[in-house]
């Protein structure tokens, strides 16, 4: 279980996060909406122990965490694969990588370099390494950004399949998103 | 690109015309060689005794100068960005050898050193700056974004090097080592040269200037800087095969 205990952030004069409390069932899947300026992304940087909260608590967060970052935060002189192994603690065999990039519509770019691929390739590969860096909590922030809509709904259905059974907090604005991914959705707007 | 390159080709021409006419109105090849006097003396100086002699021994030193600095200003580099007090620490030596006139420290290393380590000596003296400076700044520069990447998802140094730290740093290596490889030729040579080191190019270019061998003096500078751009373009290329294999890693 994982607890959010009352948090508090600001920049400056400015207050982002206000009493914030929240508890998470492990192997949940969290949506947390709100307008630009909301405190979304803060909320999950503090919840991924990047960013200091000014007060509050949280507890129950598993050791072994992956992020998909609103950029894609990419090594881009290094190959598809390179990138999706990176943050794996296990070795992932060439064959389990093509499954993947074939689920998201990249088949044959195994040895591209990122680089030469287009915003939305990128996008997906940075989804898979947070996949396959097979960790206990998922971190997600406007992961579909940028994505067609029909390809969205395949990379949506890919992270549903690979994220069944571990917490995933992911931060949208976009209401079709979080109402497709989970039934529990969470407005930092009433906060 | 071709336009480009055959405008090139055209005012090295038109360089070497000025060149020739020059040296015409001159008319002493004593005192300004013309250039088809330095050709004609290039085809036939390397058939000299000890012509390959003279031209390794000053490439590996040179080369070993360059390379010892090229291991010095990684290390020392990758220290300075890790503990601010080894940077702060360095600092004035970096600051004095990028400030002394290079003849000071020639002087000074002929009275320490053998004439065989001295243009080992202040090659790596001139590199070692330019490297460790270039290196130490990529550091600074590498990616903070990535960085968090790597530490949220608890990636290991050695992957921290590969994905991380080393795209952060390529560019800066690079130019570092292209900029010191032709520095370390230079003082080189001004070493070999000062110190009259037996044997080396150096001695040659001491040479014709006390026999005022005008011609001598071009063809062994023309020598000079094709190594320098031999030895730069191998260097970069071994470098470029090395990043490709480490990024396909």
């Amino acid at each position: 279980m994982i607890k959010f205990n009352n948090i508090r952030k600001s920049f400056g004069d400015r207050l982002v996060i206000k009493n914030f409390s929240l508890d998470i069932k492990d192997g949940e899947f969290i949506a947390i909406m709100g307008p630009s300026g909301s405190g979304k992304t803060t909320l999950l940087r503090i919840a991924a122990g990047l960013e200091n909260a000014d007060s509050g608590e949280i507890s129950g967060i598993p050791e072994r965490k992956a992020f998909v970052f609103q950029e894609d935060r990419l090594a881009e002189d290094y190959s598809v694969e390179s990138n999706m192994k990176m943050a794996s603690r296990k070795k992932i065999p060439e064959a389990e990588i093509e499954t993947h990039l074939e689920e998201l519509g990249l088949a044959g770019e195994i040895k591209t370099k990122v680089r030469k691929l287009s915003g939305g390739m990128k996008r997906r590969v940075a989804i898979a390494r947070a996949i396959l860096a097979d960790a206990d909590i998922i971190f997600l922030d406007e992961p579909f950004k940028g994505l067609d809509n029909e390809l969205k709904k395949n990379v949506m259905d890919y992270v549903k399949k690979y994220s069944a059974g571990k917490t995933v907090l992911m931060v949208t604005h976009d209401r079709t998103e979080a109402d497709y991914m989970t039934k529990h959705i969470i407005s930092l707007s009433f906060y | 690109m071709k336009k480009n390159m055959l405008l090139k080709a055209g005012s090295v021409v038109i360089a070497l015309v000025v060149w020739q006419i020059v040296s015409m109105a001159v008319g002493m090849e004593m005192l300004l060689a013309s250039p088809l006097s330095v050709i004609q003396r290039l085809a036939v100086i390397w058939k000299e005794d000890g012509f390959f002699f003279t031209v390794l021994f000053s490439l590996l030193r040179i080369t070993a100068g360059f390379l010892f600095a090229l291991l010095a200003g990684i290390v020392l580099a990758s220290l300075a960005g890790k503990f601010k007090a080894v940077e702060i620490l360095l600092w004035p030596w970096v600051v004095t050898v990028k400030t002394v006139p290079v003849a000071s420290f020639i002087i000074f290393s002929l009275i320490w050193f053998t004439y065989s380590q001295l243009t080992v000596f202040i090659a790596f003296l001139i590199a070692f700056p330019v490297i460790y400076n270039n290196i130490l700044q990529g550091i600074k520069n590498v990616d903070g974004k990535m960085l968090e990447m790597a530490k949220l998802h608890n990636m290991s140094w050695r992957r921290r090097l590969l994905y991380v730290n080393l795209p952060g740093i390529k560019p800066y290596l690079f130019s570092a080592c292209s900029t010191a490889v032709g520095m370390a030729w230079k003082a080189g040579i001004a070493a070999e040269v000062i110190g009259i080191v037996k044997g080396s190019i150096g001695e040659k270019l001491y040479e014709s200037k006390i026999y005022i061998e005008s011609v001598d003096l071009f063809a062994w500078t023309v020598i000079i800087i094709l190594l320098s751009v031999f030895l730069e373009k191998a260097f970069m290329l071994i470098l470029k095969a090395l990043f490709k294999g480490v990024e396909k890693l």
